[in-house]
């Protein structure tokens, strides 16, 4: 069945692929065929294919999975879960706040002396390091008796994020059953948390089980506007990737829950021959993590149904661009590893979908300059083949329209069914109504149309610099961004409007019968530093109701418990610690830190 | 936020009685890349380069 679901999948993307390049080879050899046309014609079959991918996973997921979810089980595991947070010079009393508030949240349900929390720290700033010990001690003070808690840092980071976990892994990890992988901003709810425990136990081939974590907390008109689209979109195409996975699904890096044994016996990762950005360490782990699993035989899957799993996201443009660099690197370097041996055809195909996301980015650059370049081209008609009356040649102005709809029924089609669905369901109201979520979807579209030209400028500009050999190492995410000065948007995106300004001045010069068409890519980019500027402004929308999500509008208990702990926390930085700290129940030899 | 040396002393406590307990598990590393397959040649270009 889902070798099925998966045949039909690809063979859509391919049939549409087919379609738009027939309509473009109608359009485009309209008066006489080049090489060019071609290249145009190859570049519009892949990039359509793309995106008719992206579609039908959206459409997958408006049909697949939509029954309500099971109630979370209460029963307190028997087994004992280790709860990982890997930290990378973080923001301390902000990561430790999500601790203290899921401790709470495990411990109402009376399960926190089921589940350790462990801090991976790979911090190499060493004021940071310095706050992050002292909110430990900090968070042990006034947690540690609910449940253990462990902090170790390493003074180097060899594997980064993989690396640490494999650290824990070689250290610890005979002592648990399973391990639940977070990120430095996630949060999760204790009856989640107990809920993927019993999921884990009900299957014994299940060797990770990945939830979908919404993002929360945004506050610019950027960040509330990834926030509302994962937070109303994500779900449905999550079903959709949910419908495809069979035993091969996604691992996300975060939010999940493995069975140890698996991951120890699975998911080494030594080091690839050769230097960055290529060989080295392995960026982007979590998808090479998810397919060796599924390599020793091991079911890997997403859930979609399991709610109160949520993570931050960033804030602006720039920082954006930045773990789009580092996730792009990850997945071009995922080209080496396409062809290991014994990997399911599913888990290469997954590689393949990953690197195409960042491929697609220059196809489309490339698409562009062809279609300004083609016009200059093109050939003088022959307007007299046979003496006689002059033979004009047609212009197939119906293909190019037919072509234009296709692409923008891919782009917003799957967004519209979706809201059409919610209004049925009634999954609207939990987003403020009707009314709010059509604006919303309609701003969010025009956000992402304006975005989406610098974006990809962005992107083709990391795959360039990946193939040329350039390492973008791993820089600490700015989880706490605020507002981009227009210096400093101009620092990190003067380019893009250099850009913009040297390809309208092309198609001005080359196309001037598709300047308009043009126009609505070159001007975003014209104007990328004012942009990414002011969509990184905190947004008036959250007090409009723009944007709204159900979360927004009503934050569960473990979010709301993190904000109380925050707080009170950042008012009251200074306590006393207890001198003499009492010593935790034994669990094994406590290992040197 | 400034630290005394007397709370950087609790502080310290503390950390070592947190480190991570002692269990440790096998993590063999797993393989990645096919060898390159041996061109026939090989030997060929090797007792060339000898010479």
């Amino acid at each position: 069945m889902v070798f099925a679901r998966r045949l039909v999948s690809i063979l859509f993307a391919l049939v549409t692929a087919f379609a738009a390049s027939a309509l473009g080879a109608g359009y485009f050899f309209a008066d006489g065929a080049q090489w060019l046309d071609y290249v145009r014609v190859g570049l519009l079959a892949l990039t359509t294919a793309w995106l008719a991918w992206g579609a039908v996973l959206g459409i997958s997921g408006l049909f697949w999975g939509r029954g309500a979810a099971p109630a979370p089980r209460g029963a307190i595991p028997t087994v004992r879960t280790a709860v990982l947070v890997p930290v990378y010079n973080e923001e301390p009393t902000k990561t430790l706040s999500h601790i203290a508030a899921m401790i709470d949240s495990l411990h109402s349900l009376g399960a926190s002396q089921q589940f350790d929390f462990a801090v991976l720290s790979d911090t190499n700033n060493a004021e940071i390091a310095e706050q992050e010990e002292l909110w430990f001690a900090r968070l042990k003070q006034e947690y540690g008796s609910k449940c253990r808690l462990f902090y170790r840092r390493r003074l180097s980071n060899p594997g980064k994020k993989a690396g640490n976990i494999a650290d824990f892994i070689k250290t610890s990890g005979d002592l648990y059953e399973y391990m639940i992988i977070l990120d430095a901003d996630s949060l999760m709810e204790g009856a989640t948390m107990i809920e993927m425990v019993h999921r884990m136990e009900e299957d014994p081939k299940l060797g990770l089980l990945q939830t979908l974590p919404k993002v929360i907390r945004a506050r610019s008109f950027f960040g509330r506007a990834i926030q509302f689209s994962a937070s109303y979109y994500s779900p449905v195409y999550s079903r959709g990737v949910a419908c495809l996975q069979g035993d091969e699904g996604p691992f996300w890096g975060h939010n999940a829950i493995t069975r140890t044994r698996a991951f120890a016996e699975s998911c080494g990762l030594p080091p690839l021959p050769g230097k960055p950005p290529f060989g080295g360490h392995i960026l982007s782990h979590d998808y090479v993590e998810a397919a060796l699993l599924a390599r020793n035989g091991w079911t890997v899957r997403v859930d979609p149904d399991l709610s109160g799993s949520y993570e931050e996201g960033p804030d602006n443009v720039i920082d954006y661009a930045k773990r789009d660099r580092r996730w792009c690197q990850g997945n071009l370097q995922h080209g080496r590893i396409i062809a290991a041996p014994g990997l399911k055809p599913w888990s290469r195909f997954v590689f393949l979908q990953g690197i195409m996301a960042y491929i697609a980015a220059p196809l489309w650059a490339l698409f562009l300059i062809a279609a300004i370049v083609a016009p200059a081209m093109k050939i003088i008609p022959d307007y007299f083949p046979q003496p006689g009356l002059p033979v004009f040649p047609r212009v197939m102005q119906e293909n190019a329209v037919a072509l234009l709809t296709g692409v923008l029924g891919l782009l917003i089609g799957p967004k519209l069914l979706i809201f059409i669905d919610g209004m049925f369901t009634g999954r609207n109201r939990t987003f403020g109504g009707n009314i709010r979520v059509f604006l919303g979807m309609v701003t969010e579209i025009l956000c992402t149309s304006v975005l989406a030209p610098i974006m990809m400028l962005f992107q083709t500009r990391a795959v360039l610099q990946i193939l040329a050999g350039m390492d973008g190492g791993w820089p600490a995410a700015n989880r706490e961004a605020d507002k981009v000065a227009l210096p400093e948007s101009w620092a990190a995106s003067w380019w893009i409007s250099v850009v913009g300004l040297i390809t309208l001045g092309a198609a001005w010069r080359l196309a001037p019968d598709y300047i308009y068409y043009i126009l609505l890519i070159a001007v975003p980019q014209i104007l990328a530093p004012f942009i990414i500027s002011y969509t990184s402004t905190s947004s008036h929308s959250a007090q409009s109701g723009l944007f709204q999500t159900a979360e927004e509008a009503s934050p569960t208990p473990v979010m709301t418990t993190q904000r109380t702990i925050l707080g009170r926390w950042r008012k009251e930085p200074e306590i006393v610690l207890d001198p003499f700290p009492g010593q935790d129940v034994p669990l094994g030899q406590i290992v040197h830190n | 936020m400034m630290v005394s040396g007397e709370k950087r002393a609790v502080v310290r406590r503390v950390i070592e009685q947190s480190g991570l307990p002692s269990g440790p598990l096998m993590m063999p590393d797993q393989v990645l890349v096919r060898e390159k397959k041996n061109f026939g040649l090989r030997p060929l270009f090797q007792w060339l380069a000898v010479r």
